[in-house]
């Protein structure tokens, strides 16, 4: 029998790959486009999310957990249905490669400053690569493991209690901010991944609770994330918190330990688990899709040349500011296939149902 | 495919072992800048000097000092690591010490340097010395071995008993940008063979405006926040022969900051010290082991808390600096607009403050 993927696993799944490299400005975001308790703008994301999560799930209960590409090639022709296909690969291949040079360029920020960013990406590449091949069961496998190796960070947001004041969490609500749609679609970014959901459906046991298993991976996200950027806020003035780059390391450059006084590039290092499932779930889903257009090809092939093609183009953005620049392009196009591949397959499938209903 | 693999990570490893040579650290090469000094130049440049711990091994003394004049902080540091052997690093610093006429002018653009910097910790204490920086570093002390050490040992015990706020790099900074408050830095002074702390210096935006000196210190704290620990001797009156002193200890004291609209444009704020502690010393007429007498106390020492403590407020006011962030206070208390259109710094200056003290004797030790 084939394995199948229970709801524990799409829920670690999810999280794993929402919360990449994100987390690390996430605070800086809110308090710069939504000033004062900007925080308060996580929740409408949350909620926006929420809805799309709805949105896959009628599309898994419609097709009844059929692959979105069955249902594609089931109404649309060929020619149509291919280069689709590759534009959907190549954003969220792209995706995969600017997350892996964005964390190898922050990582830099703070360690082997005048090294060659590209070895390191290649590393992490090479890295997500081998976990790729193996397939979704060792992925999701490999995902519990790197949950548990990040997850002991949490309780780390206690040592900030005492510097936290109330007075910072002042009776302003977003004033101050700027740009509030720009804002919206950077803190949208960072819950971004949970659209690979649709993928998935052949993967998953049909008595799975899909439907509770992804809304809880994103209120668990909204929860780390809520939990980071509150601390921010009172543990930083707002417009000292707007100029900081990555207040996430910046946090983790104030705990001390009493053995140790600058542990946090140690502490950020454990964060490439995070990323680093974040990256592989990109890669996995690019190649999974090319792999619809060239079927008689290997998938540890196809995997092979789409990483490559990404890895070639990533070379491009050379510095953080045009790395981040890139991102938000690709990011444009993942959010647009988050909301329009579910509508879309919701369109087909209402339609072949209303023919099934006259035929 | 086992085999491919491996050798893929072992192409990856090899890559990455020779490709980071340049940022290669090897702790023996390496100078871990401990302290670092600013001075203003007459001249307005800049004088820095950097205390470096040396592992006294190979018969060398105990640590290094280098001095370069700089326009900036960190042109100097280019400048200092031609005078050393060493590669100068600053991951491990733990304090800077400005010079007081340097804090005087203002010294934000040394700061925000080290801020951007992120090999430097944001923990690192910001200190401001009365007189030269330069000339208490260079120093040796007989009774310490490193005097970097030795100043930053003394600033965190006096920190832990509150008679100086802690202050980093980030707390500078934090308040720096707040617009309710402003920001402070202890401050020490040389003595002919000891170091010692002389007070807290308090700042406008960057710019020392006013030092409050070390015996009015943990009037100020009370003021600041809530705080336990520190003993505080009070002299009820100086009078020669009727010298009436007490010596508060184990103090726990609770701030309260109360705000009301005085008129249209001012305000009124109450500040509410409740403190409670162990009298382990007095001297004058009263006995304390009487409950009547003990009130006395109680109250004569809450006058003298709050004379201090006016006096302090007033001396604030005067060079206008909010540096118990009253200006906070006051913006949770107004509309968003009205807090955007009232110029703080205009404000402050003539806004009424109140202080009113608590005092409770919890005990007086293991004598009647």
């Amino acid at each position: 029998m084939k394995e199948k993927l229970g709801g524990f696993h799409v829920f670690i799944l999810i999280h794993m790959t929402q919360v990449g490299v994100g987390i690390f400005a996430l605070p800086r975001v809110a308090a710069e486009y939504f000033g004062y308790n900007g925080w308060l703008m996580l929740v409408v994301i949350a909620a926006i999310v929420a809805f799309n999560l709805y949105l896959i799930w009628l599309v898994w209960k419609m097709g009844k957990g059929e692959s979105i590409f069955v249902i594609f090639e089931n109404c649309l022709p060929k020619w149509m249905v291919y280069p689709f296909y590759m534009i959907i690969a190549l954003a969220w291949s792209l995706s995969g490669s600017l997350v892996a040079k964005e964390y190898v360029l922050i990582f830099q920020v703070t360690a082997f400053p005048t090294a060659n960013p590209m070895i390191f990406m290649f590393v992490l590449s090479l890295l997500a690569y081998l976990l790729i091949i193996k397939g979704i069961y060792a992925i999701v496998k490999a995902s519990t493991v790197f949950i548990f190796l990040v997850l002991w960070m949490a309780p780390l947001g206690a040592t900030f209690i005492n510097d936290l004041k109330l007075s910072r969490y002042t009776h302003y609500f977003l004033q101050e901010g700027k740009e509030h749609g720009m804002g919206l679609f950077n803190l949208y970014s960072s819950f971004l991944g949970y659209e690979l959901l649709l993928l998935l459906f052949p993967y998953i046991q049909a008595k799975t609770r899909l439907f509770t298993s992804a809304h809880l991976a994103n209120i668990f996200s909204f929860l780390m994330y809520l939990s980071v950027t509150l601390i921010c806020f009172g543990f930083y003035s707002l417009q000292q918190l707007k100029l900081i780059m990555f207040p996430c390391i910046d946090l983790l450059a104030y705990i001390r330990f009493p053995f140790i006084e600058r542990a946090e590039n140690g502490l950020f290092s454990f964060l490439v688990f995070r990323v680093l499932i974040t990256i592989v779930m990109y890669h996995w889903a690019a190649s999974l899709t090319v792999q619809r257009i060239f079927k008689n090809k290997k998938f540890a092939q196809v995997t092979l040349y789409t990483m490559a093609v990404t890895f070639v183009v990533s070379f491009m953005p050379g510095v953080l500011d045009e790395v981040g620049k890139w991102l938000s392009i690709v990011t444009y196009f993942d959010f647009a296939f988050a909301f329009g591949l579910p509508i879309f397959l919701i369109g087909i499938l209402s339609l072949q149902r209303w023919r099934q209903q006259h035929v | 495919m086992f085999k491919t693999q491996y050798r893929c990570l072992l192409i990856g490893l090899l890559a990455v072992l020779t490709g980071c040579g340049s940022d290669q650290r090897i702790l023996e090469k390496i100078g871990l800048t401990h302290t670092t000094c600013f001075d203003l130049m007459p001249e307005g440049k800049l004088r820095v000097t950097n205390s470096i711990p040396l592992s006294t091994g190979e018969g060398r003394r105990p640590r290094e000092v280098l001095t370069t004049i700089s326009d900036s902080s960190k042109g100097a540091k280019v400048d200092l690591s031609r005078q050393t052997q060493l590669t100068l690093v600053s991951g491990q610093m733990r304090n800077i010490l400005f010079g007081w006429t340097l804090a005087e002018r203002g010294f934000w653009d040394d700061i925000d340097t080290l801020v951007r910097d992120p090999s430097v910790s944001p923990r690192v204490k910001v200190t401001v010395v009365n007189g030269e920086a330069h000339s208490l570093i260079i120093r040796n002390y007989s009774n310490y071995l490193r005097t970097a050490k030795y100043i930053d040992h003394l600033l965190e015990s006096e920190i832990k008993i509150q008679t100086i706020p802690k202050v980093t790099l980030y707390d500078f900074t934090r308040d720096y940008y707040d617009d309710g408050i402003d920001p402070v830095a202890p401050i020490i002074n040389e003595l002919t063979d000891h170091v010692k702390v002389d007070g807290i210096a308090l700042f406008q935006d960057d710019r020392l405006r006013m030092k409050v000196d070390v015996n009015e210190s943990v009037y100020f704290a009370m003021m600041r926040d809530d705080f336990k620990m520190a003993s505080l001797p009070i002299v009820l009156s100086g009078e020669k022969e009727k010298k009436e002193l007490v010596l508060f200890d184990s103090l726990i004291n609770k701030r309260r900051i109360r705000v009301a609209r005085a008129g249209s444009h001012s305000f009124r704020v109450d500040i509410q010290l409740k403190v409670s502690g162990v009298i382990l010393e007095y001297m004058g007429d009263l006995k304390i082991s009487k409950e009547e007498d003990k009130h006395k106390l109680e109250e004569k020492i809450a006058a003298k808390i709050t004379q201090h403590a006016e006096a302090i407020l007033k001396r604030m006011q005067q060079k206008n600096v909010d540096s118990l962030g009253l200006g906070n206070v006051v913006k949770s208390s107004v509309p968003y607009k009205e807090w955007k259109n009232m110029n703080w710094r205009e404000v402050y200056p003539d806004i009424e403050i109140h202080c009113a003290t608590q005092v409770k004797i919890k005990h007086y030790g293991k004598q009647k």
